[in-house]
C-alpha cells in the first residue's frame, strides 16, 4: 500500500485519514492483528471476530476526524474502546452490529477459507506470544486486555502504580506487535 | 499481506469516498439513518448479498484461489465455495434459525449446476450439473460435497436442500470471462 505511513504515529494517521485515504489502511495494517485477537478471544469464531472487527474499523473510519489525542487515552486505547462498546452492542443485540459500515456503503465481508484459517490461527499464535513476554508485561497485558481489568484494580493486585501498569501493557502491546510482524 | 486485506481494501475505499464533502453525511442525517438502520440492517444484508448473487459488480476476493467461486445467499445465511470438485458450504454468524433446523441431523442435498434445464446427470439434452448427497451432522457449521467431476468452471449456480423438506438455500455465480 502506502510504506510512507507506516512509520507515522497512530495520531497522525487519524488526524490525516480524511486528507489520505491510505493513512487509515496503515492504521488497520498496524491494529488489525489485536483487534481480532481481541474479539477472537471473546467470540472464538473466526468468522464473526472479522465482522466485528470490520464494523470496528469502519466506526473508527467514521470518528477518525473527532479523536482528540490525550496523554492517558492514546490512539490504541480509543479503538478498544470502540472494540468494547462494538462487542457489548453485538451481544445485546444478538447480531454484529453493521451500522459504520452500511454508514460508509461498505460490502459484506466475503471470507475465503484461507482467510478464515489465518484468523483462528492468530488465536494460537497471540497467546503463545503473550505466555513468551516479560513476566511483568505478561501479568499487566493478561489482566488488562484478556481479562478486561481496570488499571486501578491491576495496580492494586501488582502494588504499582497505574502509571507503571499503563507503562506494562504498552510495552507488552509493543512487543506483541513486533513479534506478531516478524511472523 | 494483512489476514483480511479485502477489509483493508474496503476501509481504504470508504475513506476515499470520506474525502468528497457531499458523501459524507450530516450529524441529523447519520443518527436518523442509524436509528432506521437497527430495524433494516437484516433486510439491508439480505439486499446486498442478493445483489452480490445477481451477479452485478460480484467481487471475488484476492485471495480466493484461481477458478474458485464464491457466492453468499444472504437470506438463509449459507455461503457456498466452489472450488474444483470441492463444493463448501459454510452456515454464517447470522444464518436464521430456521436455517441452522433445516440442515441439522438431515440428509442435505447440494446441486451445481450450468443452466437450468431439466434432469439430473449428463445425459443428452439436460445441462450438465453434479450432485452429491450427504447426512449434516448437528451443530456443524461447515459442509464439503466432493463431487465426481469438476463443474466448476462452468457451474453458474449452486442448491442446497433437504431432499425431502426441500429448498435451504441457492446462490448464482457471477458471469466470468472464462464461461
Amino acid at each position: 500500500m502506502s510504506p510512507v505511513w507506516d512509520d507515522a504515529p497512530d495520531e497522525r494517521l487519524l488526524a490525516t485519514t480524511r486528507a489520505e485515504p491510505a493513512a487509515f489502511g496503515a492504521f488497520y495494517r498496524r491494529h488489525e492483528d489485536g483487534v481480532l485477537s481481541y474479539f477472537l478471544a471473546r467470540v472464538g469464531d473466526p468468522e464473526v471476530a472479522a465482522d466485528l472487527t470490520a464494523e470496528t474499523f469502519a466506526a473508527a473510519l467514521v470518528s477518525a476526524h473527532r479523536f482528540r489525542p490525550r496523554k492517558k487515552k492514546p490512539a490504541a486505547a480509543w479503538l478498544f474502546g470502540i472494540a468494547r462498546n462494538n462487542l457489548a452492542m453485538s451481544r445485546r443485540q444478538g447480531r454484529v452490529d453493521a451500522r459504520a459500515r452500511r454508514r460508509l456503503g461498505m460490502a459484506p465481508l466475503l471470507l475465503t477459507d484461507e482467510a478464515i484459517e489465518r484468523i483462528a490461527d492468530l488465536d494460537r499464535t497471540a497467546l503463545a506470544l503473550v505466555d513468551e513476554l516479560p513476566g511483568d508485561q505478561r501479568e499487566a497485558v493478561r489482566a488488562r486486555v484478556i481479562d478486561e481489568r481496570d488499571y486501578p484494580e491491576i495496580a492494586k493486585d501488582l502494588r504499582c502504580s497505574e502509571a507503571v501498569v499503563r507503562k506494562r501493557v504498552s510495552r507488552g502491546l509493543g512487543t506483541l506487535r513486533a513479534r506478531m510482524e516478524e511472523k | 499481506m494483512t489476514r483480511i486485506p479485502e477489509l483493508e481494501q474496503e476501509l481504504v475505499a470508504a475513506a476515499a469516498r470520506l474525502q468528497s464533502p457531499r458523501r459524507v453525511l450530516r450529524p441529523a442525517a447519520g443518527a436518523a439513518l442509524a436509528a432506521a438502520a437497527v430495524a433494516v440492517i437484516v433486510v439491508l444484508a439480505v439486499v446486498g448479498a442478493t445483489e452480490e448473487n445477481a451477479g452485478d459488480g460480484r467481487r471475488q476476493p484476492a485471495s480466493t484461489a484461481p477458478g474458485a467461486k464464491l457466492a453468499i445467499d444472504g437470506q438463509a445465511g449459507v455461503r457456498f465455495r466452489l472450488d474444483g470438485r470441492v463444493l463448501t458450504v459454510r452456515l454464517l454468524p447470522y444464518a436464521p434459525t430456521e436455517t441452522q433446523t433445516r440442515v441439522s441431523s438431515a440428509r442435505i442435498r447440494a446441486t451445481c449446476g450450468k443452466g437450468f434445464t431439466e434432469g439430473p446427470g449428463r445425459g443428452p439434452g439436460p445441462e450438465p450439473r453434479q450432485t452429491r448427497t450427504r447426512f449434516w451432522p448437528a451443530g456443524s457449521t461447515l459442509m464439503r460435497f466432493r463431487f465426481l467431476g469438476d463443474i466448476s468452471r462452468i457451474a453458474t449456480w449452486c442448491r442446497l436442500e433437504d431432499p425431502v423438506v426441500g429448498h435451504v438455500a441457492f446462490v448464482r455465480f457471477a458471469a466470468t470471462a472464462k464461461e
